[in-house]
């Protein structure tokens, strides 16, 4: 009894919605109406602006301003034709400039409605002159208002608090103001906009007296850009001068005298460049060469520390030292042409590789020509005989009895001058017998020499600091420093990496960002709170690189275990299942619990990625990937389920348009439209209602239309139907959204009628009646939607205040103040903003 | 045109010698006589009138475009930021489909056939483009006269125009495609084109069409020059002569709008005759010439440079890049083969 009054009482609070039979309207065909007379005096209008003007407008304007006076008197609305026949006429005035007068004052009219309107505004707004005039407007506000943004708060503060911090604030806002002006550049990104407009006005109207007025002006900013662009060159070339690229810096001072020739500062930075540029060349030619002529030419690239910028723009032409390196010149040594022979043997790369049998062979015919000549002769018995000995013995694929460490030939003595050769050839032979980190310490050992006591040192340092060939040691040397970059972020937070760079003195520039620095310390239980779950991950990604090669290069390593754990905790951390199960298997992890756990999270990881795939190709390849890679898991049996539903489903197009546009443009549901039966936009669920999702089109002449389900809940998931279109309605249609869609965009600014070249495709070929062989190509889907604002945004709209300024309310933990000023609100960037970058 | 008020990237400029015309006063006129009043907007009118109200809409737009010189600067854009001939003839479509009822009548043909040939001729569809002048024609005796101009003229266009080597029909049908035509035989057949095309451009009476006829030059020009730089490996000094005539295609349109892009051909033939070069004879080896290689290096980076200083064009992004990409491509020449 009681069950069956719940039932009951079930049933009557809840009408299931029944499926409905018929979805569309059946075709209604509207009864012609004849053309009448605003129809004629439009078409007259029209043929009279066609024929070039050669027929006179102003009879047709006539017509309509008669027309509409009639039906005013009638009390009948206006055809409303009037503004658009006007604006048509105007288009038979020739001068430009007449022409956008005229706009201006026709949109100032009565009678010019909101949507004719709007067009009318785009037109004037793009006259280059006004532009001009916007921009300049745009960057003296964007001078003037960074001032005052960049004050106000700090003064507020210290008229409102006071206390110690205020004061410091303020002084710093201040310096950072001086650099920030000290700093600008000679023509900032607005004018050189403005600049831009100016000479497309002048191009286009050359003898306008605007044209002109504006020349001075224009070659005015034209200087000021050859300056900024002068000046553009000049920092990039110190810059590449502070980094040693002194041919790059030659490059760019270049540049700048090809903008003036004689700029005295250009001139000098690129003699010195140059001079630079060839002392540099002149110290990697003498690498290769015998110890005392390497000796003569060290320069910059032979010292830890290089001169900084300021050195090189006094005018130096040798760097520090040099001329007392070449007082310094050793003797030369014995059997110098020895050494040269030997360096060449033993130098890594082309030339020298020993790895190369082609190479190899050279060397060795080298060898015989300097056996020929004797030299083994006057030499046996010293270090030179003994290398020889060790580097035929590598050569051969051997090791030298002497690098194995009990050898004969030792350099025990430094001040043989073939010890660093020999020191070398130990570091090779212990490389070849996989003593890695033993051939590294020989290697780092021999860089520590200075170059004018060894021309190996130079080589052995090319080795320890190459990550290709020493990527374990860059592995460990990029760790540390990354670890040292996490403490410092930890503590530090933004300032990490020290003061923002404005160009001044390092030390002032901390000075500047003291407060901003106690606020980062500040932050530090923040970001101690934030730490064990930060996402992305932001540290780690260099020694990842680096320790990967390193797997690459000695999959066998005497450090793989260390590498693979750190990598594995690593793919960990940054939430990369694949990547963690991809190095427990390299580490030959055997728990067959924990692989199951791994293989189940990668799985569903790879199944989260191909879901957010939008392609349908990619994503079914990426869903038929993860069935097949982890067929065991959950997540790859629900990818194999997915792909067989997208192969079901699959449809060329799916463009949607929703039910909240439906409602807001009713004409597009009704006959002329889709034809939707209107009671299914009747929020009646007794018979049948569309679902939010609305109607899809899908290619070929299909649609698909979604309905609330039979429990007539809007929010679970909808049931379909499938309608075919005939051709011309499918073409009405879609000639009908693209309208209504354009007519929002230009009426509503919340709405945009967003490029979707797949789209506008589809809708060319329907228009055309070309969709009886749908377009199959994956790339050729669009998934575009036709969505409601309201549905988008809801019912209340955010609106940007008229104000020109934000009201901001401060608060900071760290001193417990608290603080409130306007700041002016700055312009937007333009869209056209990066091709001035 | 532009997109809310923002500025468009590029812009159409009409030619500076279109006159003032005795229609723009009287449009003037009348306009002052119903200035004065309240600005504020207008409801829409009757409903029944939007199908009128919007073809002219986009008649006044196209006609306003119809003049532009787009040879000197880029095709205008309209608020969606489409070229505004393309969106002319979308629009027209849409307009005959969505209002077919309104326009069952028949009245409005002759105005949106017109228009739409309009449209097209400016998309270089000048076959199609005649074709439906002379449909126009038919359909709309006012605009008879016109038509018809506009289709003879069409058919000249795409009668000289048809010599695109892309477009495969440099030689007429059934002509030899196995051999390779000689460099004097290509000239011939582009100056053959060009003579026409010229004619055209010098022609009093074609109006908007001299632009149109430029364009067809440059573009003639441009495919001449593509074609050296293509078959450059064909013939002897194939290389000298692929620069020769890119450079002849510089010097020709300064004016253009596609000066920069032509810039940037030279620029990018350089470059790869450098790139070339450098992989024929690799710079460690003994046949490099590091003069030569250094001629072709600082030609490219000249003219990258030089379009990477063009303020707000988009060509300047791409030299930017483009020079960026080179010289990496440098650095990987050994210093002691080539310095900068």
């Amino acid at each position: 009894m009681t069950a069956a009054l719940l039932a009951m009482a079930l049933g009557a609070c809840h009408t299931p919605a029944p499926p409905p039979i018929e979805t569309l309207e059946a075709p209604r065909r509207t009864a012609l109406r004849p053309p009448d007379e605003a129809d004629m005096a439009a078409k007259q209008l029209a043929i009279a602006v066609l024929s070039n003007c050669a027929l006179d407008p102003q009879p047709a304007i006539e017509r309509i301003e008669r027309f509409d006076a009639d039906r005013v008197r009638s009390d009948q609305p206006t055809s409303g034709l009037l503004s658009h026949a006007i604006d048509a006429s105007l288009s038979c005035i020739e001068d430009e400039l007449a022409y956008q007068d005229a706009i201006d004052t026709l949109r100032e009219m009565k009678g010019v409605d909101k949507y004719h309107r709007a067009r009318l505004d785009q037109e004037v707004a793009d006259d280059p002159l006004r532009l001009a005039k916007k921009r300049l407007r745009e960057d003296k506000l964007e001078h003037y208002g960074s001032i005052y943004n960049t004050l106000v708060g700090p003064l507020g503060k210290t008229v409102l608090q006071g206390g110690i911090t205020a004061p410091i604030g303020l002084t710093s806002a201040l310096g950072n103001l001086f650099a920030s002006e000290t700093q600008r550049d000679e023509l900032s990104l607005r004018q050189r906009q403005a600049l831009v407009q100016w000479r497309e006005f002048i191009e286009a109207h050359p003898d306008t007296p605007e044209a002109a007025a504006l020349a001075e002006r224009v070659a005015r900013f034209e200087e000021r850009y050859e300056d900024y662009l002068i000046e553009e060159h000049l920092d990039d070339a110190k810059i590449a001068m502070n980094r040693r690229q002194f041919p790059l810096a030659s490059l760019h001072t270049e540049a700048a005298l090809r903008v003036d020739p004689d700029h005295e500062e250009a001139l000098r930075l690129h003699d010195v460049a140059e001079r630079w540029a060839n002392l540099q060349r002149g110290v990697m030619q003498a690498s290769v060469g015998p110890a005392s002529s390497f000796a003569v030419a060290a320069g910059p690239e032979d010292r830890d520390e290089g001169p900084r910028f300021e050195t090189y723009a006094q005018g130096s032409t040798q760097p520090e030292g040099a001329g007392a390196s070449a007082a310094s010149t050793r003797e030369p040594l014995p059997g110098s042409s020895n050494r040269t022979t030997a360096a060449l043997w033993l130098a890594p790369g082309p030339g020298g590789s020993l790895g190369d049998p082609s190479i190899a062979e050279h060397v060795r015919e080298i060898r015989r020509s300097s056996e020929q000549a004797n030299l083994r002769q006057t030499e046996t018995g010293s270090m030179y005989g003994k290398l020889q000995e060790a580097s035929t013995a590598l050569l051969l694929g051997g090791f030298p009895t002497d690098a194995k460490g009990k050898g004969k030939g030792k350099a025990k003595n430094k001040r043989d001058p073939l010890s660093d050769e020999m020191a070398f050839i130990v570091g090779m032979s212990l490389s070849a017998q996989g003593k890695e980190d033993e051939s590294f310490a020989a290697y780092r050992k021999l860089a520590k020499t200075k170059g004018s006591e060894s021309n190996m040192g130079r080589h052995a340092a090319a080795l320890v600091n190459e990550p290709t060939r020493n990527p374990y040691g860059s592995f460990k040397k990029t760790k540390s420093s990354d670890d040292w970059q996490r403490t410092r972020w930890l503590w530090m937070g933004q300032m990490a990496n020290g003061p923002r760079k404005r160009g001044l003195w390092r030390p002032v520039e901390w000075v500047l960002d003291t407060p901003a620095l106690i606020g980062s310390i500040g932050g530090l239980p923040t970001r101690l709170f934030k730490y064990p779950t930060l996402s992305p991950w932001p540290f780690g990604r260099t020694p990842a690189i680096h320790a990967r090669n390193y797997l690459e290069r000695y999959p066998d390593g005497e450090h793989r275990e260390d590498v693979l754990k750190w990598l594995q905790q690593y793919e960990k951390r940054r939430d990369n299942q694949v990547g963690t199960l991809e190095i427990a298997r390299m580490r030959g992890e055997t728990s067959e619990k924990k692989l199951d756990r791994m293989e189940e999270k990668a799985a569903k990881q790879m199944f989260e990625a191909a879901q957010e795939q939008e392609r349908r190709d990619l994503r079914l390849a990426m869903l038929r990937r993860t069935a097949q890679e982890y067929p065991g898991t959950e997540a790859g049996k629900e990818a194999g389920l997915e792909v067989r539903k997208l192969w079901n489903d699959a449809s060329p197009q799916h463009i949607r348009i929703s039910r909240g546009f439906f409602e807001e443009h009713p004409e597009l549901a009704g006959s002329r439209g889709v034809g939707l039966i209107p009671s299914l936009l009747d929020e009646d669920n007794r018979n049948g209602e569309l679902h939010p999702e609305g109607v899809t089109l899908l290619g070929g002449d299909m649609i698909q239309i979604a309905y609330v389900d039979h429990h007539g809940d809007k929010n679970e998931p909808p049931q379909y139907t499938y309608e075919r279109l005939p051709a011309d309605h499918l073409a009405r249609l879609v000639s009908l959204l693209e309208e209504t869609s354009f007519e929002k965009a230009r009426l509503d600014r919340d709405y945009e009628h967003e490029p979707d070249a797949k789209r506008d495709q589809f809708f060319e070929r329907a228009r055309l009646g070309l969709t009886e062989t749908p377009d199959a190509r994956p790339s050729a889907e669009s998934s575009f939607v036709f969505e409601g604002v309201r549905e988008k945004y809801g019912l209340v709209r955010g609106r940007e205040s008229i104000l020109p300024v934000d009201l901001v309310l401060q608060g900071s933990l760290y001193d417990l103040s608290l603080n409130a000023f306007p700041r002016v609100r700055m312009p937007k960037e333009t869209p056209d903003a990066l091709l001035f970058r | 045109m532009s997109t809310g008020g923002q500025p468009s990237l590029v812009r159409s400029r009409r030619s500076a010698r279109r006159a003032s015309s005795v229609f723009g006063s009287l449009a003037l006129l009348m306009l002052l006589s119903l200035t004065g009043a309240c600005s504020s907007s207008a409801p829409k009118g009757d409903p029944h009138y939007r199908a009128p109200e919007n073809i002219l809409e986009v008649v006044a737009v196209l006609q306003h475009h119809v003049p532009d010189d787009t040879y000197h600067f880029p095709a205008a854009r309209d608020y969606t930021g489409r070229n505004v001939y393309r969106a002319s003839l979308l629009r027209l479509e849409n307009l005959e489909r969505a209002y077919e009822s309104e326009l069952r009548a028949g009245h409005m043909d002759g105005v949106l056939t017109f228009s739409k040939a309009r449209a097209l001729e400016r998309l270089r569809a000048y076959s199609v483009a005649a074709e439906t002048y002379r449909a126009a024609a038919e359909r709309e005796s006012s605009l008879r006269e016109e038509a018809l101009h506009s289709a003879e003229v069409c058919d000249r266009l795409d009668r000289a125009s048809a010599g695109s080597l892309y477009e495969r029909r440099v030689f007429p049908e059934g002509e030899v495609e196995a051999q390779i035509p000689g460099p004097e035989m290509v000239i011939a057949r582009y100056e053959e084109r060009l003579a026409a095309l010229e004619a055209i451009a010098e022609d009093g009476t074609a109006r908007h069409y001299n632009f149109v006829a430029l364009e067809e030059i440059e573009r003639a020009d441009l495919e001449r020059a593509r074609f050296f730089s293509t078959a450059r490996h064909l013939f002897d000094g194939g290389d000298e002569r692929a620069i020769a005539e890119t450079q002849r295609l510089v010097a020709r349109h300064p004016d253009s709008k596609n000066a920069n892009k032509h810039l940037l051909a030279l620029a990018d033939l350089y470059a790869t005759q450098a790139e070339e070069y450098a992989d024929a004879l690799p710079p460690e080896g003994l046949r490099f010439d590091p003069v030569r290689f250094h001629q072709l290096v600082s030609s490219a980076t000249r003219l990258y440079e030089r379009v990477a200083h063009q303020d707000g064009t988009p060509e300047r992004l791409e030299a930017g890049r483009k020079l960026e990409a080179f010289l990496a491509f440098t650095l990987r020449i050994d210093v002691d083969r080539f310095t900068k």
